[in-house]
């Protein structure tokens, strides 16, 4: 078994969607490095270490904050209605003149909950314009 | 009656770890993918904060989702050399570190004695 193999197999300690976003990226970083120090025993323990430390912390994290929203095809997944480009930009176009109401009184603390959500909506169709698939996305 | 919008800049307040604004700095030049990032930031620090592959992607994908950097569309874009580039907010929040640091510096330095050091 290579390195790369074994690297890769400790890659499925992550999360799902973590590893459908990035393990490509990863592996190909890890190749590049591995490539240019060969045989080095300290960077072999540190990205082993650092493999094993970050999926422990991403599973933390997603256990004690998961506070995402589901993408729209996980969206489509539960309710069986697909959400839809237009329903997209209606809903941000609706968080956008919530916020502006919010500044007219004064309350900041919605104002900055609705530029969140709009700036979240504006992320998920620039993702879809691009043909992105959305993190943890089912594909059965 | 003339109304005046005022905009409201609104950073988080904690301070930023040195990987992260090592990260942010690197990529206020220009859009890099994982390799090129990890190396910037070795140089940037003089070789001091060397990054293993896994922690710079949790980083990455926290950055990502706070909105502080974004992925950036090349035309030889494959799945496994994705560029990142740092957005406006990133931009802002560093600018905030920067300044907070460059108090800190300017505070330690006055009581030090080392006025124009």
């Amino acid at each position: 078994m290579r390195v790369s193999d074994l690297y890769r197999v400790l890659l499925c300690l992550y999360p799902g969607d973590f590893r459908d976003q990035f393990s490509e990226e990863i592996i190909s970083v890890f190749e590049q490095r591995a490539a240019e120090r060969t045989g080095t025993f300290n960077f072999f323990l540190m990205e082993f270490s650092g493999i094993t430390k970050g999926a422990c912390i991403m599973w933390l994290a997603k256990i004690l904050t998961d506070k995402r929203i589901p993408s729209p095809s996980e969206a489509a997944d539960t309710t069986g209605t697909p959400v839809t480009m237009a329903e997209l930009n209606n809903q941000r176009e609706t968080a956008i003149r919530k916020m502006v109401a919010s500044i007219a009184r004064h309350d900041f603390i919605n104002a900055r909950r609705y530029s969140d959500e709009e700036a979240r909506l504006k992320h998920i169709l620039h993702d879809l314009e691009n043909g992105i698939s959305a993190p943890g996305r089912r594909t059965a | 009656m003339q109304y005046v919008i005022m905009r409201h800049v609104v950073t988080d307040a904690k301070p930023l770890s040195e990987p992260v604004v090592l990260m942010l700095t690197s990529l206020a030049s220009e859009p890099k993918h994982g390799y090129a990032l990890l190396k910037d930031v070795e140089e940037l620090s003089d070789g001091r904060v060397q990054l293993s592959t896994g922690t710079l992607y949790g980083a990455i994908r926290r950055l990502l989702e706070d909105r502080w950097i974004e992925r950036f569309e090349q035309q030889d874009t494959s799945r496994d050399k994705q560029a990142y580039r740092l957005t406006a907010r990133g931009r802002m929040q560093l600018n905030a570190e920067i300044a907070r640091l460059r108090h800190l510096l300017q505070s330690a330095t006055n009581r030090l004695g080392l006025k124009g050091a």
